[in-house]
């Protein structure tokens, strides 16, 4: 795939998770933690892991939460979203690099989940100085269970679907 | 799914039913419910929690405005300028232990268990 090629396909991907984060924003989540969130625009994150490689999710995933800062308008949750999308990306990378034999997408999605969480509440605790914020991380994990494996199930169809399109577009080019 | 990711799964729910254990361990159990109200990890004021108190605390500072209900056993957030409304979603919150975070405002309310009636009764 050429360059011009590949920069139009992670804009586009871009504008999706964009979208996902906007959506995300609207639907409520207070049945068992206020504040946890389903995680959509992680499964853009890591599709894109999965086709373009570590580089271009790390681009991708930081790209959306600036931008969504300038939809939000929201500073104080940026910060968190910021740290969070930056080391789920790592994670996810690491584990997808080097245990791909191990983990389906599904675990890759999990360990992104958890690393969110817990790069949040890190950030969260330095905030308000104060390490008792951290006793939410129980709560989270087993949240960021449930929404790891739909982001992952979701992922592998999305990265079954792009695959077979680039097929095409490569044949037809 | 393979079977990595179930051992994964397992040791996730294991890992955060012992973190749950060992935060309960280490709450105070006391006769005495307190509240602790901090701004950027100092502290606002306290309250002891007691029957018949019904009190509505308003907090202004630089970084906006919170109201919270003392009422009985119970303290809620009853209302907050920030914008992600995380704190009032929150809900009630009566043990020892039990938290309510609001962290564009740097607020945290805790309710703490007080050991200190022991002194007391010993005295």
């Amino acid at each position: 795939m050429n360059r011009n090629r590949k920069i139009v396909f992670l804009s586009l991907l871009t504008a999706g998770a964009l979208i996902l984060s906007v959506i995300e924003g609207m639907i409520p989540f207070p049945f068992v933690a206020p504040g946890a969130k389903l995680g959509l625009p992680n499964m853009v994150t890591l599709s894109v892991i999965v086709i373009f490689g570590f580089k271009s999710g790390m681009t991708v995933a930081m790209l959306r939460s600036l931008l969504y800062l300038l939809i939000a308008g929201n500073v104080a949750s940026f910060l968190y979203s910021f740290s969070g999308a930056i080391f789920s990306t790592l994670v996810m990378a690491f584990v997808y690099k080097f245990f791909k034999n191990y983990f389906s997408l599904v675990g890759v999605s999990i360990f992104g989940a958890l690393a969110h969480n817990t790069a949040q509440v890190f950030v969260a605790a330095l905030v308000v100085e104060n390490l008792r914020v951290l006793t939410y991380l129980p709560i989270l994990y087993i949240v960021s269970l449930f929404t790891g494996c739909f982001v992952g199930y979701t992922a592998i169809y999305i990265v079954k679907n792009l695959k077979k399109q680039f097929q095409i577009l490569k044949w037809s080019a | 799914m393979t079977k990595y990711d179930k051992i994964l799964i397992l040791l996730v729910i294991l890992a955060s039913i012992f973190g749950f254990v060992l935060i309960n361990q280490s709450i105070v159990q006391g006769n005495q419910k307190q509240v602790e109200i901090l701004i950027n990890n100092q502290l606002y004021k306290k309250y002891t929690l007691d029957r018949g108190l019904d009190e509505k605390v308003i907090i202004e500072s630089f970084l906006g405005k919170n109201i919270i209900h003392i009422d009985n056993n119970q303290v809620t957030m009853i209302q907050s300028t920030c914008p992600d409304q995380i704190c009032v979603n929150m809900g009630t919150i009566t043990e020892p232990g039990q938290m309510i975070v609001c962290l564009p405002h740097r607020l945290i309310v805790v309710i703490i268990g007080d050991d200190s009636d022991t002194d007391t009764i010993v005295n």
